[in-house]
């Protein structure tokens, strides 16, 4: 039986109002990749926010930790926070 | 060279911290570049933005910029870079980009380098609120690994630079 982990999600720019205080937390895979929790994600707001969250937000944006963007093979381990950056437009 | 200056803030950007950090005897140049909130996009009118940043990695990417930018330049150089949070009316300063260098050739190279990459690079987002009272998040560029955090090196300025 695989083992889950719950790994927290904060939310930035457009997506940041589809969390509980700007932070979305999902069950993952123990070693899950950040590919799979950005579809967790995408899952978890869809069932959240029917009809009102598009997927392609989650699609365009980037996971990062406090210091990169993430690889989408990367594996995560247990009590990280992540980041979803959707594109950005500073300036 | 001293420390570069190298901030999100919350707070209104101070500009005398700015000249300050530029001031050097060795630097014939300083060029600080502002951008300030605009009162139309697209053929609507702006009244203020609101402005959100993930702060650690946007202050990482600037190191990691401040690298870069002293790579392709060759010279020493001061820098600063910042960007204002919260909601910024029509007028307001969000944006600074300042570098010092010997001569002006640089400065302007630099400066043009950072304000470009920032836009592209930086983990910052803006949602514009109209004068008819509607507001919208802005679509932007998307971030990818390396060249947001992780210390890209040359091979990012050959890939992202901006001539």
């Amino acid at each position: 039986m695989v083992s889950l982990m719950v790994v927290e999600v904060r939310l930035f720019g457009a997506l940041r109002r589809f969390g509980d205080a700007g932070i979305v937390r999902v069950d993952v895979p123990e070693n899950g990749s950040v590919r799979e929790i950005r579809d967790l994600v995408k899952q978890e707001l869809s069932r959240a926010f029917p009809g009102e969250f598009k997927g392609e937000l989650v699609d365009k944006a980037a996971l990062a930790s406090e210091d990169r963007v993430m690889r989408s093979e990367e594996k995560i381990g247990a009590g990280r926070m992540l980041a979803l950056l959707p594109p950005v437009c500073g300036g | 060279m001293g420390m570069d200056l190298l901030r999100v803030l919350t707070e209104a950007i101070d500009m005398s911290l700015v000249y300050e950090a530029l001031s050097d005897p060795e630097c014939g140049a300083q060029l600080v570049f502002t951008g300030t909130v605009r009162n139309e996009n697209e053929g609507r009118g702006v009244r203020a933005v609101h402005y959100e940043a993930f702060a650690p990695l946007a202050e990482t990417v600037f190191g990691d910029l401040a690298r870069e930018v002293r790579e392709k330049v060759g010279t020493p150089l001061r820098l600063v870079m910042m960007h204002r949070v919260g909601t910024l009316k029509v007028g307001v300063i969000s944006t600074v980009i300042g570098v010092a260098s010997a001569h002006r050739a640089e400065s302007y190279a630099a400066s043009r380098y950072l304000i470009e990459q920032l836009k592209i690079r930086v983990p910052v987002w803006k949602e514009e609120h109209y004068i008819d009272g509607e507001k919208t998040w802005l679509d932007g560029t998307e971030l990818s690994a390396p060249y947001c955090g992780g210390h890209p090196g040359r091979g990012a300025i050959e890939a992202n630079g901006a001539e």
